[in-house]
């Protein structure tokens, strides 16, 4: 059960990263970027790690996502557009 | 000062900087290597697992973090604040009175995330706080419930364009906090009891784990770290809220 869920986590780590390297929108690679942070939550806590998971859930998923979307704001959501 | 020592100099260096991390990667390597034959972090991680219940504290992440590990983690502080100042000077550093009314002029951000972050904001606040106090009970503690707490107050920068940290009080939660953690290690070095940097020089009795009072000066430290942590990444949230220009090209957020 929980290897199943740890792949479950890995595949969904990499949609994560997929989305964020393939999505022209950068407002959507920020989210895509999120998800993988995500999935690493996931995955400390499967490895009873739920310290670091918490704050992996803190930094990894709310505040770095936060200055990205910051960086986002200003330069624009389209990647052509520079 | 004249130009053909100074080309040198120039060809030197980079020369210099290479062998030298050259070097150290070596070492590292060498280190690395070494530790990983003789499985040292196994033995060392059920070293501190069994003498974590000394300190009566619950989590023994806690213990490992806050008390044997108390200097890495004033040293973490102090790289964050060091980040802080940092990017203070990099987005304040504008020309003129452009910081005077930027926010102003953003378009007011729609009705249903106001609402939903002044929903959201008190119960943010509240849980960063419970992660805060009971950092030696269950995980967490002082750096992610800090991030909570900086997070909530973010989401309101957002939801209301008139809400502003006071940099003033800001610096000033930093600065005592800080010194306080400073203070509380100094006392635990002074103290004939513990004698060491941040010995638990209050009384932290075995029986008591558990409870919301207990592991002595633990839950304190952590309490400091956290409002320090806090209002680091605030008052960094808040300088990137504060330089973003009028919105022609964003769509939402």
């Amino acid at each position: 059960m929980t290897g199943l869920l740890a792949i479950l986590l890995f595949a969904w780590m990499i949609g994560g990263a997929l989305l964020a390297i393939l999505q022209r929108d950068l407002l959507q690679a920020v989210v895509g970027l999120s998800l993988v942070s995500l999935g690493a939550v996931g995955q400390f806590f499967l490895l009873q790690a739920p310290d670091v998971a918490l704050t992996e859930a803190a930094i990894g998923v709310a505040a770095s996502s936060f200055v990205l979307l910051m960086g986002v704001r200003q330069l624009g959501r389209d990647e052509d557009s520079k | 000062m004249n130009g053909a020592p100074l080309r040198k100099r120039i060809r030197v260096r980079p020369l210099l900087l290479s062998l030298l991390c050259g070097w150290l990667f070596a070492l590292q390597a060498a280190i690395l290597l070494g530790q990983g034959r003789d499985d040292l972090s196994g033995t060392v991680g059920d070293a501190l697992l069994a003498q974590a219940p000394e300190m009566a504290s619950a989590n023994a992440v806690t213990t490992v973090v806050v008390s044997y590990r108390g200097f890495d983690t004033l040293g973490e502080v102090t790289v964050l604040f060091l980040a802080a100042t940092g990017i203070a000077l990099f987005f304040g550093a504008h020309p003129g009175g452009r910081a005077a009314q930027p926010r102003a002029r953003r378009r007011p951000p729609n009705e249903m995330m106001v609402t939903g972050i002044r929903l959201l904001f008190p119960v943010l606040v509240l849980f960063g706080v419970y992660i805060v106090v009971h950092g030696h009970l269950s995980p967490g503690g002082g750096f992610q419930g800090g991030v909570v707490i900086a997070t909530a107050f973010f989401l309101r920068m957002l939801a209301d364009p008139d809400f502003l940290l006071d940099h003033g009080w800001v610096r000033l939660l930093e600065s005592l906090s800080g010194s306080g953690f400073v203070l509380f290690g100094l006392a635990g070095l002074t103290l004939v009891a513990t004698g060491t940097f941040l010995g638990n020089f209050l009384p932290h009795p075995v029986a008591a784990m558990g409870q919301l009072l207990s592991a002595g000066v633990i839950p304190l430290i952590y309490i400091l770290v956290g409002i320090k942590v806090g209002a680091e990444v605030g008052a960094i949230f808040q300088d990137m809220v504060e330089q973003a220009p009028e919105p022609d090209p964003k769509q939402e957020t």
